[in-house]
């Protein structure tokens, strides 16, 4: 053990005459020796090269090849019976229950997941850099300039010396940057990336766009649109308040989706909407209190189909 | 004939690195993962004509270099067409599979440091992640500088046993 560290000293600083000698004793004393000095300098070497390092994410490249050659994991393909398929939904909701109150930091060996269920959370990461993440969220901290995203959550990005990258990484997509403010929204529906201060890159589904102070780009369809716009309810999530004056409902619904996570539309068939327009502030509210209020505000019928919320007829 | 375990152990092993190799060539990750993905996707889809099991290795980095150079063609800029080639033409010659090892190391190195025991892992990829010195792991983990180095030396005895194959 003891000649091991003086060869890992060695790797980092200049070794005294007196242990570059003992260090040459010892390889000249057997074949073993000299092979694992040369296994450890090679483990050395390699080592240096994972300084940035930044994996490619296998598990979404094998679901997309999964995908194209009809290929299917072995656990997807075996049939549990009825009975058993209950019992073990029972147990993994248990499970998933605990952690989601848990709501806290999760190891995972060097990196670290956050997930949160009622509550946000306040995290420092490492290179200072400060992040508040929402409720029903997580946060997946691959190394201290790379992270995964499930959510939203709100980015106040250190620079380092060396002008290293900070990238989010979410859902089709990922957020560049060296040092700014940002807020990142990241759901299965809803993609929004509004910057508070400095300069942000966007690539998403292949396409790649840059953002500055005051921009927000938002997912609609299939489209990414870019606006400056420095709304009230950029942030309505951590203060919990949604402020609307002389809105029109359709940026109503947009910033109530965006709120709550939780898309709320209007349907296709409405043609005129031109007089529904709202001003009022909802405090600490709730998806259903918020619903409320707009149906007997605007005389509106709202139905859940599938996952969304639509509203179907409304009276301005 | 390839079978799906097969296939699957041969992508865990090699997917990483061949995005690393592609990506040292085309500087895009995206466009990197996708070719690498094709090749796979290829792979299966032909299984019945391909064989590969002699050197598997060696068939999937060779399909990804032609896969780059199949890729530079249809670009419609040559200058950056050439000078892709040209880096694909100077990894030939300085040995493409002794180049592609390296990155199939680093992967695997990546993927051991989870293995080690928890504050072993920690100190090891705080310093060799992150670049950190001994004395700010130290200050940043509350430890001496002295546990530091002691777990450092303990990562590496614990890398190179869990490496030896590749180093």
């Amino acid at each position: 053990m003891k000649m091991y560290e003086t060869i890992i000293k060695g790797f980092n600083q200049s070794l005294s005459k007196e242990e570059l000698t003992q260090i040459e004793t010892w390889k000249s004393e057997s074949d073993a020796n000299l092979k694992t000095l040369n296994e450890l300098t090679a483990l050395h070497k390699a080592s240096k090269d994972l300084k940035g390092y930044e994996p490619f994410d296998k598990e979404a490249a094998w679901t997309k090849i999964a995908d194209k050659t009809n290929l299917t994991d072995d656990a997807k393909q075996f049939r549990l019976p009825n009975w058993l398929k209950g019992l073990a939904a029972i147990f993994v909701l248990v499970i998933a229950s605990f952690f989601l109150l848990k709501g806290q930091m999760e190891e995972h060996k060097t990196y670290k997941t956050y997930s949160t269920a009622n509550v946000f959370q306040s995290i420092q990461l490492i290179d200072g850099t400060e992040v508040i993440l929402d409720k029903t969220s997580e946060l997946k901290v691959i190394d201290s300039r790379y992270v995964n995203l499930k959510g939203r959550a709100k980015f106040h990005v250190t620079t380092t010396s060396d002008k290293e990258n900070f990238t989010v990484k979410f859902n089709g997509g990922k957020v560049t940057v060296l040092g700014t403010q940002f807020t990142i929204l990241a759901t299965d529906d809803l993609l929004e990336v509004s910057v508070t201060e400095g300069h942000v890159r966007l690539d998403y589904e292949g396409r790649s766009m840059d953002l500055y102070t005051n921009d927000i780009v938002r997912l609609s369809d299939t489209q990414l649109a870019v606006t400056k716009d420095n709304y009230a309810n950029t942030d309505s999530w951590t203060s919990n308040e949604l402020i609307f004056k002389d809105e029109p409902i359709t940026k109503v619904l947009s910033d109530i989706s965006k709120h709550f996570k939780q898309k709320v539309i209007l349907d296709k068939s409405i043609k005129n909407i031109d007089g529904c327009i709202l001003t009022t502030k909802f405090e600490n509210p709730s998806l259903d209190s918020v619903l409320k209020e707009i149906k007997t505000i605007f005389n509106a019928e709202i139905i859940k189909k599938d996952n969304e919320y639509v509203v179907v007829s409304i009276k301005c | 004939m390839l079978d799906k375990t097969t296939y699957k152990n041969l992508f865990n092993l090699y997917y990483q690195a061949l995005c690393q190799y592609a990506y040292s060539i085309t500087n895009d990750r995206m466009e990197s993962e996708d070719m690498v993905q094709d090749v796979f996707v290829y792979l299966w889809t032909k299984r019945d004509a391909i064989e590969i099991s002699s050197n598997p290795k060696s068939y999937l980095l060779t399909s990804v270099r032609n896969k780059i150079y199949e890729n530079n063609r249809k670009k419609t800029l040559i200058i950056v067409s050439n000078e892709d080639d040209n880096r694909l033409n100077n990894v030939a010659e300085n040995n493409l599979e002794v180049n592609f090892d390296e990155y199939l190391l680093v992967d695997k190195l990546y993927t051991s440091i989870r293995q080690l025991p928890k504050r072993c892992s920690a100190i090891f990829a705080l310093s060799k992640i992150e670049g950190k010195s001994n004395k700010d792991i130290a200050d940043h983990l509350g430890l001496s500088i002295k546990t530091v180095e002691n777990q450092m030396t303990k990562a590496y005895k614990l890398l190179r046993e869990s490496l030896k194959d590749l180093i």
